[in-house]
């Protein structure tokens, strides 16, 4: 072998002590970058292609060509990726719906003063206190206050809890639009990185771009991954393909007249109702269409259960100019509930006497709050005041569960992560310690080719010269 | 484990944001004193509390109707009170003038008193609580006794028998009320006919049947003050249970609801101490990357 070999060696090792220096630049340069999985570079010895059957010197052996940059590796742990988003799309899902039954909760704004429980025992109160002078004005006008009072927090309540749904609905229609988004970039990062692949090159920084997409759309959606030989990924949300390869089936929204004009997700392609059963999107149709929605229920069986008993007794009732069949509240329920205007108009037609001509009766306004305690609920097993404080109880049990799942998820999704970060984050130390090695090798294989070169000199200038 | 600069930040603002959730939620605890805030703090307990202060809130307007009962019934008790004075009063006047020792312009002027104190009787049957006409049952706003003629012969009842009831507690309803007629008829009718025999002249019936009928309306009255009594002592034992019914409900209240003080204040001060320990821990090994080291 002559001398050019071993230049030829040593500009192997500075060429491949050089690549180090870059994988160690790229690797610092993206530190803080989402979703980047530290590189690395192979490196493999060069075997002489003189070794074997037509080696010259079959007892001493050849020596290796120097060294060779075989590949540049992302380092990432595809098992961990999986579980991240088996956790995610189920924290996506409980998260949405807790968070949206806790803006519910708050609607309620229970236990205080101006919470239904309280101006519900209000009302009935205010009965019992026209029983003490029902011949006055001012206790009249106090049962009107009392009353009105109840109306206005029943349809506040109602209203704020529809416009709930409506803003979830919103939410539904905007995510759904991201789900496409996401799916059109994987598809898009999936043709890349086939391109890339072709060519036998690395497409590490593609795959990490789409890694991050994919974990951002299972927040969003139950997805089920695979990847396929040619480098791209096909994803599964709901039974059907979202994404495959560079085809994207997108999801849609439309609007159902049976469901209040809601909104419910669909695919694009045949408009079939799209099956989904985790994830964020799901959370929100959960809390929409089963929290919020039961919410509401609860909420309008009491107060049609409030209009109907109370105007049935009402309407027996006497006022102090003998008015008597009138209905106390108008309306079906918390949506409309509001109080009879002849009334309004002239508390004096209130019928608090049982009969014509008695001023000083009070005994119909009593039999009103009487109701407070007839169980007149659940098929004649609980009070009005009962049916509401379990209405709130169950609201409030369901934010615990659905918070304590969401919480558990997010402890196991920041653990995944962490584990994740720590197979495929950069660490600094790692990287000035491969700098330093690179650095020392690369001054190394520089050295050797001064040493070469001097060797060179010698040879040719220095022999055949003897004695001169 | 492989630790990153990236992983140490991440689990340091985990475990951050961890502590001062739970630090947020103790502060909220001493501001506020409330352990449960919203419903889904306890489910349960958000339960139990709602009945109790729904209980609560009853109670305050029960004692409302016991008070304004009470007073009802004070009222009614004071003008029985002077009617039985009247009663007595005329009763002395009725023995004057049944010993025979009086001429007849001594029993007129006697008769006159009479008459006097049947005016003063009818304005105590008229008796108002609160613009309400005690004892004229359900026509609290008529005047319930008015004399006819003057002097009155007759004395009409315009009330009825309408019974006022309060609600004291949950299903206890208690009357407050007296007919007016029932308590106050034989005292007008043994005034009238008294004045009545005086201006005749008639000793035989007054010390006879005309002392018997003051006898007779005394007992009325005194049957109706006796039964007044007896409710309004009803309704002093209820306020009393209620009171203390409701001191239970506000102690069992403040079981569910209210945090306790000196156990939240230890826990927020060691989580502050976690807090800190933490900061401290996650700036030093921050701080030392091997670049501190190479030149």
């Amino acid at each position: 072998m002559g001398l050019s070999v071993s230049l030829d060696i040593a500009t192997s090792a500075l060429r491949a002590q050089q690549l180090g220096v870059d994988v160690v630049s790229h690797n610092i340069a993206n530190v803080n970058t989402p979703g980047f999985s530290r590189q690395e570079l192979q490196l493999a010895s060069e075997v002489s292609p003189l070794t074997g059957a037509q080696g010259r010197d079959s007892r001493l052996g050849q020596p290796g060509m120097g060294v060779n940059a075989s590949e540049i590796r992302r380092i990432r742990d595809q098992f961990l990726d999986f579980q991240v988003r088996e956790v995610l799309h189920s924290f996506g899902r409980f998260n949405a719906e807790a968070g949206a039954l806790e803006r519910a909760e708050v609607i309620f704004n229970e236990p205080s003063e101006g919470g239904l429980s309280n101006l519900l025992a209000d009302f009935w109160n205010a009965w019992r206190e026209l029983s003490n002078a029902p011949e006055s004005t001012a206790a009249r006008a106090n049962v009107m206050a009392g009353s009105q009072t109840l109306v206005a927090a029943a349809r506040q309540v109602h209203d704020q809890l529809r416009r709930l749904q409506s803003g979830l609905n919103g939410q539904v229609v905007l995510e759904v639009s991201e789900v496409n988004t996401l799916a059109r970039q994987i598809a898009e990062l999936n043709e890349q990185i086939v391109r890339v692949q072709v060519t036998g090159n690395n497409a590490s920084d593609l795959q990490d771009q789409r890694d991050l997409r994919l974990d951002q759309l299972s927040r969003l959606v139950d997805t089920t991954v695979s990847e396929r030989t040619d480098g791209a990924v096909s994803v599964v949300v709901a039974g059907q393909e979202l994404v495959s390869g560079s085809v994207v089936n997108t999801l849609t929204t439309q609007v159902e007249p049976t469901n209040l004009g809601y909104r419910s997700v669909r695919w694009t392609a045949d408009n079939a109702a799209a099956a989904l059963s985790s994830g964020e999107v799901y959370g929100l149709l959960q809390a929409r269409d089963v929290g919020v929605a039961t919410t509401i229920n609860d909420l309008n069986t009491l107060i049609a259960t409030v209009i109907t008993q109370v105007n049935s007794v009402h309407q027996a009732g006497f006022g102090l100019d003998n008015t008597t069949a009138e209905d106390f509240f108008t309306g079906a329920d918390a949506a409309d509930i509001g109080i009879n205007p002849t009334l309004v108009a002239d508390v004096n037609k209130i019928g608090a006497a049982s009969g014509l001509n008695l001023p000083g009766d009070a005994s119909n306004a009593l039999a009103i709050a009487d109701l407070q305690f007839a169980l007149t609920m659940n098929a004649g097993t609980a009070t009005m005041g009962d049916f509401y404080n379990a209405a709130v109880g169950r609201l409030g049990a369901s934010i615990v569960e659905a918070r304590s799942i969401a919480d558990n998820q997010r402890f196991l999704r920041d653990h995944l992560e962490t584990l994740r970060e720590s197979v495929a984050g950069v660490s600094l130390d790692e990287e000035m310690t491969n700098l330093i090695k690179f650095q020392r090798a690369f001054e190394a294989a520089a050295r050797l080719i001064t040493v070469v070169d001097s060797m060179l000199e010698t040879l040719i200038n220095r022999v055949g010269l003897g004695g001169r | 484990m492989r630790i990153t600069f990236k992983t140490s930040i991440d689990r340091a603002l985990i475990d951050f944001s961890r502590v001062q959730e739970r630090l947020a939620e103790l502060q909220r605890q001493i501001a506020t004193g409330k352990k449960v805030a919203k419903p889904s703090d306890d489910p349960a307990a958000m339960n139990r509390a709602l009945a109790i202060r729904t209980d609560l809130t009853a109670n305050g307007q029960y004692l409302r109707d016991i008070d304004s009962g009470m007073a009802r019934l004070g009222t009614t008790e004071a003008a029985l009170g002077s009617t039985t004075e009247i009663l007595q009063r005329v009763r002395e006047l009725a023995v004057l003038g049944a010993n025979g020792t009086l001429d007849q312009s001594q029993l007129n002027e006697v008769a006159s008193e009479v008459n006097q104190l049947l005016e003063e009787m009818i304005s105590v049957g008229n008796t108002k609580f609160a613009s309400q006409y005690v004892f004229g049952g359900h026509q609290t706003t008529a005047t319930p006794f008015t004399g006819v003629g003057v002097p009155p012969t007759s004395v009409t009842y315009n009330g009825d028998g309408g019974v006022i009831e309060r609600d004291i507690s949950e299903g206890i309803r208690v009357q407050v009320n007296v007919a007016g007629d029932t308590a106050l008829s034989s005292t007008f009718s043994a005034l009238i006919t008294l004045r009545d025999d005086l201006q005749a002249g008639n000793i035989a019936a007054i010390s006879g049947a005309d002392l018997g009928n003051l006898d007779t309306a005394l007992d009325d009255v005194l049957t109706v003050r006796g039964q007044l009594g007896a409710t309004s002592n009803r309704l002093e034992l209820t306020r009393n249970r209620l009171d203390g019914a409701g001191l239970s409900a506000r102690e069992q209240l403040s079981g569910l609801e209210d945090a306790d003080f000196v156990d939240t204040l230890v826990r927020l001060n060691a989580q502050e101490a976690a807090l800190e320990a933490a900061l401290g821990t996650v700036a030093r090994s921050i701080q030392s990357t091997l670049l501190n080291f190479l030149r």
